[in-house]
């Protein structure tokens, strides 16, 4: 039987406790939080006692820990890419950050190159991209992905806090933006890039999987109290992202693409839940199939993917190249988008 | 009870157009009859070419009412407002059945979401079609916009459009609401039109199959903070509601104009307006 691997958090704040938490409870054979870090003391104290961890309000003290083999990056996004090099600079065996792994392209480049100096494994957190329900539907439609016309991201649900609140008894939460005021250009601007790089960007890894590149955003629009419609040109192909969070409980996360002879529906369940895996439909000319896969969720097989590349069971998934890519595509969109919103439609 | 009502067909007609008729017809047979002759109620063939040329023919003798089935994009608003005012003269009620509006659970469900939902901030709309068959897309965007009149009302601003071999994708508004509205053609099922509405603390969604002369019925739910509530089932086709709607329209209010034509006109407006743009656009 082979020792868990020590994992460090940076960040203590809901997805570490109803995440990564209550997910790595469940895999106790591969993992063991050894040290938990939060700017907020309460939080870290609370949180790492869930654990059994050590609290510490200090990034340099999970990455001196001795007993830390692994780093989960759970910070503010505009950490990412910082604390990600400084991990590697600290001889880590392995690191999970959290989606997005960087807010630009610049920071990706960074961390790039940090992370093939120390050659250590890198797992984005984007749920999707490992669920067993996703990767057994697309294993199932390789075959005419490449000819697929139309991509449709639809992401509503309501406020993260109802299903944080299933996951777990949060013990801090942030606060929620300010609704209600009239809000500038710039600031449309600045939260529909926001609302590519929090929200739609869970499923961007799975549009690039048909869509590998895109031309140009060609008309993107902020939908109150927190939303967007987005239209890409991907070369010969369609790709609409709705993203939406709004009060009302119904969530409805669905990745879809149609070919001209078949085409495919993913469900995702939502966020923070453990819930998974996805359920998909594909048809084609074979009429209607319904793909089933293992009962985990992708949280899980991000732990999972993150355990066998330390442990040296298995190679990427998604090699570094692709994971930037995924980066660059992601930021390209939010970019593009902030951009249409700022010039104001038509474009 | 209201009185049996003669029918018949006026203009150019494909066969599929004349045995839809004719099998909606036969499904009602104490409310119409076929008479050939001085029918009281005819129908036209909305994708027939010249089909308003066709529709001002049948109205000029002035029969009591006139069923435009799936009329095709083309014709100008104006020459459309014009064909209405016609019919107003000779006291003709024109109906219109649209692909997916006048499927028999869009009226229900429409005055529902009237009741329901406030605030609406998106709408999103797919039209999903057989990818077998060669579909103009003027003609589906017609169609999607009759839904949306029937269900929200009618577009108000379009923002960005493009189309492809494929399908198109229209973005635009009405009143505060963001509007997605995207066709996609593949030989998949289902063919359907959807739609969505999403209003401050409730949403309404809607899937209407394609095709005038299947039963299948729409599939209407409503969530709000109590839950959702699925609309009761409507095993009807669009062909028999429409003659249905319009028989009783001559029974009830003989002489009172229906605003179908008016609110088709409006449609078509915007349909040349999008597609000169789409066009423009590559």
């Amino acid at each position: 039987m082979t020792t868990p691997l020590g994992v460090g958090i940076l960040g203590a704040g809901p997805v570490t406790q109803a995440i990564h938490l209550p997910t790595l409870a469940r895999l106790p054979g591969q993992f063991r939080v050894v040290t938990v870090m939060d700017i907020d003391a309460r939080v870290a104290e609370l949180v790492a006692a869930r654990a059994g961890a050590e609290p510490t309000q200090s990034v340099q003290a999970v990455l001196d820990h001795p007993g830390v083999d692994v780093v989960a990056v759970c910070s503010p996004h505009q950490f990412h890419a910082e604390q990600v090099a400084a991990i590697c600079a600290a001889g880590k065996r392995g690191i999970l950050c959290e989606k997005p792994l960087a807010t630009t392209q610049a920071e990706a480049e960074d961390i790039r190159k940090a992370v093939t100096a120390a050659g250590i494994p890198l797992v984005v957190g984007a749920m999707h991209a490992y669920d067993p329900g996703w990767l057994a539907a697309f294993d199932a439609c390789a075959g005419w992905a490449g000819r697929a016309h139309t991509i449709r991201s639809t992401i509503v649900l309501p406020f993260n806090d109802r299903f944080e609140d299933w996951a777990t008894e949060i013990a801090s939460r942030p606060a929620p933006p300010p609704q209600g005021a009239a809000l500038t250009a710039e600031e449309l601007a600045g939260r529909i890039r926001g609302l590519v790089l929090g929200l739609s960007i869970h499923d961007l890894p799975l549009v690039r999987a048909f869509a590998p590149t895109f031309n140009w955003v060609d008309h993107a629009e902020f939908v109150t109290p927190f939303g967007g419609v987005i239209s890409l040109t991907a070369g010969p192909r369609r790709v609409e992202l709705i993203a939406f969070m709004r009060p009302v409980w119904r969530p409805d996360w669905r990745l879809e693409a149609w070919a001209a002879d078949a085409s495919l529906s993913v469900s995702f369940t939502p966020s923070y839940v453990h819930a998974g895996p996805a359920s998909a439909t594909i048809r084609d000319r074979h009429g209607e199939r319904h793909i089933t896969a293992s009962p985990y969720n992708g949280y899980e097989g991000e732990w999972r993917e993150l355990h066998d590349l330390v442990s040296g069971a298995s190679t990427p998934r998604y090699p570094l190249s692709e994971v930037v890519a995924d980066l660059r595509f992601a930021t390209d969109v939010a970019d593009q988008a902030a951009s249409a919103v700022l010039r104001g439609v038509p474009q | 009870m209201t009185s049996p009502a003669s029918v018949t067909i006026a203009g150019p007609a494909s066969d599929d157009f004349t045995q839809a008729q004719h099998a909606a017809w036969a499904s009602l047979p104490v409310s119409l009859t076929q008479a050939p002759a001085s029918a009281g109620l005819v129908a036209v063939d909305g994708r027939s070419d010249g089909w308003l040329e066709a529709l001002e023919d049948a109205i000029r003798p002035g029969p009591a009412g006139v069923l435009v089935v799936r009329p095709a994009a083309g014709p100008s608003a104006p020459d459309i407002r014009a064909v209405a005012a016609t019919a107003v003269g000779t006291g003709t009620l024109v109906a219109v059945q649209a692909t997916w509006a006048a499927h028999p659970a869009v009226p229900p469900f429409a005055r529902a979401a009237a009741e329901r939902l406030s605030g609406i901030t998106l709408i999103d709309s797919v039209a999903q079609l057989d990818g077998t068959r060669h579909h103009r897309w003027a003609d589906v965007l017609l169609d999607q916009l009759a839904l949306l009149r029937a269900v929200i009302g009618p577009l108000e601003q379009a923002r960005f459009a493009v189309q492809h071999e494929h399908g198109y994708t229209v973005d635009g508004a009405i009143g505060a609401g963001a509007v997605a509205m995207s066709a996609v053609r593949s030989a998949t099922p289902p063919q359907a039109a959807r739609l969505a509405a999403y209003g401050a603390t409730a949403e309404a969604h809607l899937i209407v199959p394609s095709g005038s002369t299947t039963a299948t019925p729409a599939t209407a739910w409503f969530v709000d903070s109590a839950g959702a509530a699925m609309q009761p089932t409507w095993y009807e086709t669009a062909s028999r509601a429409s003659w249905r709607r319009l028989h009783r329209a001559t029974a009830e209010r003989p002489g009172e104009p229906l605003p179908d034509l008016t609110d088709l006109a409006g449609d078509a407006e915007l349909v040349a307006a999008i597609t000169a743009n789409w066009q423009a656009r590559r």
